[in-house]
């Protein structure tokens, strides 16, 4: 075989497609840990650095053991008074429930067609240019390395407290790490079907929708349904910056030491991440 | 039979280094239209390379391939696209896209003639079905026309890559061991198709092979290539044993006298 294959990408869900080729299993040999090959002395020295970093680390994380068992009793205490759990409000509980499955469902919806968007610049066998992919990366790297929680603070101060600041929050964070995640996928797939539309002149629009999707649809799907997961458990942390959704209410029970109503949110929180997650893993099962 | 006209492609003092290693050495050879040309050499001989420097999908590192008179490797962007419209390859590994249908693999041989719309959301038409029906149908693959292509067997996907690059109906078809995965009839079959493609409709075949005694009802010429260097190009009247022993033999090696002597 003249092709060259591309060292594959441990993917969520890319897996799934990709055992037909006889290349499937060609990795690279991974080299030995560098550290292996060091003479002792550097060795030695190594590990006394790493030592010493951690311990500093420690310090600054103010690591204080006396304090978790000083806490452990008056978080028992409240967990004693949180039973039984109170039905007060429930409706209007549920209410901010569906608005945090909302913020993760629209956020990740508007993401994913963004990232389909971002994914043909930022792939390398797609663009081979640097001067059009290098600007989609770093795109991509700045979204991904700014959370959901972080937008969602800025888009209150835009548009107001509520879930639509939420929903653009997650959005934002979620196209950086998809379409990243996106693009990775493209590059491994494999390249001769590329060459041979390649070969019929077809240009990069018809090169995508009739080579580029239908193979990688699959792990594309699946990557956004991962998202979709992540994005509920995020989306819950955002109420307590009033981007919407029911953390607003989990802080309120918090700072008012409402310790039944408290436990009433975790359950359901438990049970929406739970359903989602099922719902979610069993939909990428069925992919092929 | 004769060949008149400019030659559909010429390929002067080609030669191709990965690296260091050098792979063609100043490859020479013209296909006028409608001839077929079979190209033999051992594994390893710089075949397949042959054929990617000429498409341009390798740029070769001295000397050049025309096709219709142009030079692939100085084109880029819609220039290009455009001139490999005229050449179509049948890939060694066929290169299907495995989730789509044999019609549809056919169908990408088209794809530049499809209408804007159409080729995004896929739906070629029926008129564009029935084209890729009637190509699948001349290789013996039309029963299959629906069938995803990674449910089909090795030859049946080769089959299937024929069929998209005569949907292509480009000028020069080039063909990397085309019939490697074929049972003696279908191969036969096959390469009759190439033949009346070449014949009818003028298109230069430059065809390689391993079963050399294929060649003769196939081909008008012979051309051997042998660690990369052009060994013999002789029409296929002429050509006999000793020329086939000067091709595979300047480098028996164990695996390739059993091959020979099952
Ligand atoms: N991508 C590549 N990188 C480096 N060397 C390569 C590459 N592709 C081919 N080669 C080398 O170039 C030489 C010719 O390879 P090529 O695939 O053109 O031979 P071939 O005649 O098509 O062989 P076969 O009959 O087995 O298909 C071989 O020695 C091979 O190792
Ligand atoms: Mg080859």
């Amino acid at each position: 075989m003249t092709d060259t294959a591309e060292p594959r990408l441990a993917l969520p869900g890319s897996s799934e497609g990709e055992c037909s080729g006889a290349d499937a299993g060609s990795q690279a040999p991974v080299d030995p840990p560098a550290a292996s090959r060091l003479p002792r002395v550097r060795q030695a020295t190594l590990a006394l650095v790493a030592v010493a970093v951690f311990a500093l680390c420690v310090r600054l994380a103010e690591v204080d053991p006396g304090a978790l068992l000083e806490g452990l009793p008056k978080m028992a205490g409240w967990a004693a008074r949180s039973w039984p759990p109170s039905t007060d409000g429930l409706d209007d509980l549920l209410v901010r429930a569906a608005e945090t499955v909302a913020i993760a469902v629209v956020g990740t919806a508007l993401a994913a067609v963004a990232s389909l968007l971002a994914c043909v610049p930022a792939a390398r066998n797609l663009t081979p240019a640097r001067l059009l992919r290098v600007p989609a990366r770093w795109a991509l790297n700045a979204c991904r390395g700014v959370d959901s929680f972080v937008f969602a603070l800025l888009f209150v101060a835009a548009v107001g407290l509520g879930p639509f600041a939420g929903t653009l929050g997650v959005a934002f964070h979620t196209f950086g790490s998809m379409g990243k995640l996106f693009a990775e996928a493209i590059e491994g797939m494999p390249p001769g079907p590329l060459e041979a539309a390649e070969l019929t002149g077809a240009g990069r629009l018809r090169t995508v929708s009739w080579v580029v999707l239908p193979d990688v649809a699959p792990g594309l799907v699946s990557v956004a349904l991962y998202m979709l997961e992540f994005n509920i458990r995020a989306s819950v942390v955002l109420g307590v910056v009033g981007a919407g959704g029911i953390g607003q209410q989990l802080k309120n029970a918090i700072d008012l030491l409402n310790f039944p109503r408290l436990f009433t949110i975790i359950l359901i929180i438990l049970v929406m991440v739970a359903a989602v997650d099922a719902l979610s893993s069993r939909l990428r099962a069925q992919l092929r | 039979m004769s060949h008149r006209g400019a030659p559909t492609l010429q390929v002067q003092r080609l030669s191709h280094a990965y690296g260091a290693a050098p792979v063609l050495r100043e490859v020479s050879f013209d296909v006028a239209p409608g001839e077929v040309v079979a190209v033999i050499g051992s594994s390893g001989a710089g075949k397949t390379t042959l054929f990617r420097s000429i498409t341009g999908l390798v740029a070769p590192s001295g000397g050049r391939a025309l096709v219709g008179g142009r030079d692939l490797a100085t084109l880029g962007g819609r220039e290009l696209a455009r001139a490999r419209r005229q050449v179509g390859l049948i890939f060694q590994q066929y290169n299907l896209v495995r989730r789509l249908s044999a019609a549809d693999n056919v169908v990408i041989g088209r794809l530049v003639h499809l209408p804007t719309w159409r080729a995004v959301l896929r739906r070629p038409g029926a008129d564009e079905r029935a084209r890729a029906v009637a190509c699948l149908d001349r290789v013996g693959m039309a029963a299959h026309a629906r069938a995803r292509a990674d449910t089909l067997s090795g030859g049946q996907q080769q089959r299937v890559a024929i069929a998209r690059v005569l949907a292509q109906r480009s000028s020069l078809l080039l063909a990397d061991e085309p019939v490697a995965s074929l049972d003696p009839a279908s191969a036969a079959s096959v390469l009759a198709t190439l033949r009346a493609v070449a014949s009818d409709h003028g298109i230069a075949v430059v065809c390689s092979l391993h079963q050399v005694e294929l060649v003769g009802g196939f081909a008008d010429r012979v051309v051997g290539l042998g660690q990369g260097r052009v060994t013999l190009d002789v029409p296929v009247a002429d050509f006999g044993d000793d020329h086939r022993a000067a091709v595979y033999g300047a480098r028996l090696e164990p695996s390739l006298v059993q091959e020979r002597c099952p």
